[in-house]
């Protein structure tokens, strides 16, 4: 059952292209993405005379923060669903809640760094950490950026409600959040699975 | 004071002369400014979100830029005019960062940037919209575009310019062998300017898919349209990549990781990276052009394109392999030989699509009645002069021969017959054929065809030799060459080439002061006397801010031939006249672009206060304009009304 | 076939050609290498011949007499067979120059068989200069290549800073010298005399004049010279 209000809500022709723009970023940013797995799978081995990903990473504490990312995916799903049904109280509580787990993670990730740090682990050790903060540190700022965007459109939720104009912002911001997700899903795969192995 | 004054002592002579010409053409345009009031009509253009003046803007602003580049090159040719020539400073370093910014500028503030220009005040007409799908989007595509070029352009003037080749090779052009801002120019210029460019394809995809007149299928739509729909794909996937080996770069430059570095790294991954851009890149800047022949050739035979569908497949063909073939550039670095066969295969096959192109165009011209204006000579010169190109590409493909050519003055002819024979001819046919829709009024024919005639003679003179001097052992980038090797009559013709080129450069530019100046309105919809075909002439030129008074209704592929055809001096428009809702004009995004260049130069001399003080600029615009309100204004149905009626018949 | 292609390179189209040096290779690798350039130039004639011919045929032709400027010409959409023979016929000379680029690729990347001795050169490039060392002797040369001729060589390129491309013309092509990487450059030298050797990688200010003879002797002088290098380490 699709509720009512929801092809008012996206019928509108400008949010239509918005979203297929969006579309569109988001392959620019697979690409970017499947470059940066690239050049850090390239350089994997190449870890100087510095720690290699098993020495260094410490799983339980990546899965915490994974649980952390994740489960603000699923808030962010039911922010959604509650914005399609037109609920202003109860979309703003997920999408709060969907920030606090980012800021959650961004601050999870922040002392992991500064433990790899404290180890010596520099993003100027060996080619493999310069990989491995980049990849990482892009994807923490796009975190990040989703933080402060999603903040950004909540003041306007509160403002002016859910209107032809909010809700789709609210729904490409929920777009864009669920692939940082799916990014970190192969992050965790790739980096911290499969490097432990 | 004294401590100034020493500064500028210890200047290069060369340097000196930039400073003084850039305060020059400051105060004279500032004083010009002010004494004919033009402030405000300056401002009008800086926030105008209108795609046609933003469009032609692109095209003014990379304009600008290939005279500067294009000035490098007869710096350059200078110095090479002679075996052991020693011209004025450039030698050694100074004459690598002439070629690097020669590359660099051409490739990523011209000709991307030209294309981009001219099709974003065409594509929208032709698909019969009133404006792009995002036109705020689309003006701080420009002004990104602008402070990423400004950026790359100064450091000439501060700290040096990048100095490692349009290719950036690592490890040269890391701190290790280039220290110094030159080579961070180079990555953080380039970085701002294809964002610009990302966002730019963006919307012009959606604008593609999604605002088509009704009626306009896709495959009745224009091929300059289809070439910018497919060169956007691109641009995303491609622009993307490059965005990663820039931020590598970077990072390598100001971070100090330590991914390039030949002892802990791997300086290939540049190599890879890059290609991977670049060699789609190459088609970015070809589809476009070919879509404009396609266009002109049609219009100038009085024809319809030949094998319309087997074009669309060409192009489509085109971009896809375009992706599969970067390895060409790195046939020597030592890949193993089943991955340079694989690379040599695929491109070969890519001259299959190109030739369907080429005969294509020939027989569009077969049974036509032909005539030899000036975007028709381009496209013909196009002809002529891209397939001399190509047969080298395919030359080049063929990897032991490589072994040869590779890094000689070959590639630079090579890479010269097709650009220029494909983006610079593109653009001038182009520009020619679309000058009156732009602004009104006919470009002189006179001078066009001294301008297409000096230019193409210069071109094949300059580049033509540089063949034989590939094959004769000189390698590219060099300042200079010995004595005994034959060579120095070869570049001395080159040379003269070059300055024949300029004269034709000259002479366009003496055409567009003419023309503006002296030239009458032409007042027709379809000043190529009734030879249009495609929607773009269907509507006054220039076009009124909203394009089409009505919404064109499209039953073909060429709507307006065919009413020629039955005898109609137009097509119909359908639909009742309306109040017409246009997009306010807005400064945010010349606001966002100086943020830019603020924060760019702050990373560039790692002066970190300021990079955060642009950065922070850049996040307050995205933030205003979030809770903007985008009304914009309304033109009421009388004014549409009258002016439909009222003028231009 | 190629005798008279290299003749007719050699006079019409350049004469005095000798001075163009990858059309007058003195090595293995430069010869091979000659023998698929001419393929690819005659095949790419005839493209240029027939996109030539149509188009001067095409526009003299059809060109706008007076008179015509308000007729319309008949529309044609296109034409399956001529459309499909433009996709068969370029496919076909494609295959032609693929296939013998194939074989010359893996032909020149084949390592020596035990049997030829191949005289190993360890070459390294770096700002801005050449040496060369001899690891049969153990001698070590500055910017000056020595060669026996008709002997297979083996060069071994390495760099000590950026990426330099070493490259004789008139021996054959280039191979790039990477830090931290050894690549292997295969060829022969075949007749006696002095060939100018180059970088053709940018590599900083003095990539231009990062250039080296490369002599190539006989038996008896090229031993001489190894003599009085071994001589000279010693007193040096
Ligand atoms: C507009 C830009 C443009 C275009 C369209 C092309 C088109 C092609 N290029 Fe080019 N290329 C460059 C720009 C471009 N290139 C640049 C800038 C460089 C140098 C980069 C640098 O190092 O700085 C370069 C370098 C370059 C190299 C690397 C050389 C080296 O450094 O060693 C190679 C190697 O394979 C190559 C091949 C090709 C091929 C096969 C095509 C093909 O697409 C051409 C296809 C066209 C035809 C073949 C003609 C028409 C076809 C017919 C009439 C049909 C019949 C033809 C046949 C059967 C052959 N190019
Ligand atoms: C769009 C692409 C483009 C264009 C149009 C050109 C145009 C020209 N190029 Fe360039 N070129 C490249 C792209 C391009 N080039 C690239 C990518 C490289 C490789 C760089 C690298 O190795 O990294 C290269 C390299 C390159 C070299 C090799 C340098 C080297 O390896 O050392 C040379 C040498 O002759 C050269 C020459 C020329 C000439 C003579 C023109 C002429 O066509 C220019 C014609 C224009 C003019 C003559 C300007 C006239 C204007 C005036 C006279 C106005 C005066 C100024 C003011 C009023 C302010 N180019
Ligand atoms: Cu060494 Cu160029
Ligand atoms: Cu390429």
């Amino acid at each position: 059952m699709q509720a009512p209000a929801e092809e008012k809500l996206f019928s509108d022709k400008q949010a239509q292209m918005n979203i297929l723009a969006f579309w569109f970023l988001i392959g620019a940013e697979v690409v970017v993405f499947g470059c940066l797995f690239g050049i850090y799978v390239s350089v994997q081995e190449l870890t100087a005379n510095g720690p290699g990903p098993k020495e260094l990473f410490n799983l339980s504490e990546i899965i915490i923060s994974t649980i952390v990312l994740l489960s603000s995916s699923f808030t962010c799903a039911l922010g959604v669903y509650t914005l399609k049904l037109g609920k202003k109280r109860m979309t703003f509580i997920w999408f709060l809640l969907t920030i606090s787990l980012g800021i959650g993670f961004v601050f999870l990730e922040v002392i992991e760094f500064v433990a790899y740090v404290g180890e010596g682990a520099t993003i100027s050790t060996s080619a493999f950490l310069g990989a491995f903060y980049m990849l990482l540190g892009t994807h923490g700022a796009h975190v990040i950026f989703g933080v402060v965007w999603i903040s950004m459109l909540l003041i306007q939720l509160v403002l002016f409600g859910i209107t032809k104009d909010t809700a789709p912002k609210l729904f490409i911001a929920s777009l864009y959040w669920h692939f940082i997700d799916v990014i970190w899903v192969f992050i965790f795969t790739v980096v911290y699975l499969l490097g432990k192995v | 004071m004294d401590s100034i004054l020493q500064y500028f002592r210890t200047l290069p002579s060369d340097i000196i002369l930039a400073d003084i010409s850039l305060v020059i053409i400051t105060i004279a345009s500032t004083f010009l400014l002010t004494k004919y009031k033009k402030w405000n009509w300056l401002w009008s253009w800086i926030t105008s979100t209108d795609h046609k003046k933003i469009g032609i803007m692109y095209l003014f602003v990379s304009f600008l830029f290939f005279l500067r580049a294009g000035l490098e090159a007869l710096l350059i040719r200078m110095q090479l005019a002679f075996p052991e020539n020693e011209f004025w400073v450039f030698q050694g370093e100074r004459f690598n960062q002439l070629t690097s910014t020669h590359g660099t500028v051409m490739i990523f503030l011209v000709a991307t940037p030209l294309l981009i220009g001219l099709m974003n005040v065409i594509v929208p007409l032709q698909i019969g919209a009133r404006d792009v799908a995002f036109p705020f989007m689309n003006s701080l595509s420009l002004w990104l575009f602008i402070s990423g070029g400004i950026l790359i352009n100064v450091s000439f003037i501060a700290g040096g310019s990048p100095n490692a080749g349009w290719t950036t090779y690592a490890p040269l052009s890391l701190k290790e062998f280039t220290p110094g801002p030159s080579n961070t120019y180079y990555p953080i210029g380039l970085q701002v300017a294809g964002l610009g460019t990302i966002m730019g394809a963006i919307n012009f995809i959606v604008t593609i898919i999604k605002m088509r007149a009704p009626g306009m299928k896709f495959m009745r739509m224009p091929l300059s349209t289809w070439s910018m729909l497919i060169t956007s794909v691109l641009i995303v996937y491609a622009f993307s990549a490059l965005a990663v080996a820039l931020l590598l770069l970077t990072f390598e430059r100001l971070f100090g990781t330590v991914i390039l570095s030949s002892s802990a790294g791997n300086p290939l991954i540049w190599q890879h990276l890059f290609w991977i851009f670049g060699h789609p890149e190459v088609y970015i800047i070809a589809l476009p052009a070919f879509g404009i022949f396609s266009d002109v050739i049609s219009t100038f035979s009085k024809k319809k394109l030949f094998g319309y569908t087997s074009m669309v497949f060409a192009i489509i063909l085109i971009g896809f392999l375009g992706f599969m073939v970067w390895v060409h550039h790195m046939f020597t670095v030592g890949l193993n030989a089943n991955i340079n066969v694989f690379f040599a295969l695929t491109t070969m096959l890519i001259a299959i699509p190109t030739g369907i192109k080429i005969f294509n165009w020939l027989f569009t011209m077969r049974g036509g009645s032909i005539r030899f204006d000036t975007p028709m000579l381009y496209a013909l010169g196009f002809i002529v002069t891209f397939v001399m190109g190509g047969v080298t590409g395919v030359m080049l493909g063929s990897v032991p021969a490589d072994y040869q050519y590779h890094d000689s003055y070959f590639v630079v002819a090579h890479l010269h017959y097709v650009i220029i024979g494909a983006t610079i001819f593109g653009v001038l046919s182009g520009v020619y054929y679309w000058w009156p829709k732009m602004f009104g009024k006919m470009l002189n024919e006179k001078l066009g065809k001294w301008n297409f005639w000096t230019f193409v003679i210069g071109f094949h003179f300059t580049f033509f030799p540089m063949h034989i001097m590939g094959l004769m052992g000189m390698p590219r980038r060099v300042f200079t060459y010995p004595e005994g090797e034959g060579l120095g009559w070869l570049n001395f013709v080159s040379t003269c080439g070059a300055f024949l080129m300029g004269i034709g450069v000259f002479i366009f530019m003496l055409n567009i002061y003419i023309t503006t100046r002296y030239g009458k309105s032409v007042q027709l919809n379809d000043p190529w006397m009734k030879r249009g075909r495609t929607l773009e002439w269907t509507i006054p030129s220039p076009p009124p801010p909203y394009n089409f008074a009505r919404t064109p209704i499209v039953t073909s592929g060429e709507p307006l031939w065919n009413a020629y055809e039955n005898r109609k001096e137009n097509i119909e428009f359908e639909g009742e006249y309306e109040d017409i809702h246009m997009p306010s004009s807005s400064s945010l995004p010349f606001f966002m672009g100086m943020a830019f260049l603020i924060a760019s130069f702050g990373f560039v001399f790692q002066i970190w206060w300021l990079a955060t003080l642009g950065m922070l600029g850049v996040f307050m615009t995205m933030a205003i304009r979030s809770f903007q309100n985008k009304n914009g204004y309304s033109i009421p149905k009388k004014n549409v009304i009258y002016h439909d009626k009222g003028v231009g018949y | 076939m190629k005798r008279v292609l290299t003749f007719i390179v050699t006079a019409c189209i350049l004469s005095g050609c000798s001075s163009i040096a990858v059309l007058n290779p003195k090595g293995t690798a430069g010869e091979k290498q000659l023998d698929l350039l001419l393929l690819s130039l005659l095949l790419m004639g005839i493209v240029l011949a027939v996109v030539f011919t149509l188009f001067v045929r095409f526009l003299i032709k059809y060109r706008e007499k007076p008179g015509e400027e308000n007729e319309f010409p008949i529309q044609t959409a296109g034409n399956k067979k001529l459309e499909i023979s433009w996709i068969v016929v370029p496919f076909i000379i494609i295959i032609v120059l693929a296939i013998p680029t194939f074989a010359t690729t893996y032909e020149l990347d084949e390592p020596y068989t035990n049997d030829k001795k191949p005289l190993i050169i360890e070459v390294t490039g770096e700002q801005f200069q050449w040496s060369f060392y001899y690891p049969e002797y153990g001698i070590t040369s500055t910017d000056e290549l020595r060669l026996p001729v008709n002997r297979p060589i083996s060069f071994k390129l390495t760099s000590n800073d950026v990426i330099h491309s070493f490259w004789i013309p008139q021996l054959g092509g280039k191979r790039d010298a990477l830090p931290g990487k050894e690549n292997t450059l295969r060829l022969k030298a075949l007749e006696t005399g002095t060939y100018d050797g180059k970088c053709a990688e940018l590599c900083g200010a003095e990539h231009a004049l990062m250039t080296f003879d490369t002599i190539v002797e006989n038996k008896t002088n090229f031993s001489k010279w190894i003599e009085n290098m071994k001589d000279g380490e010693k007193d040096g």
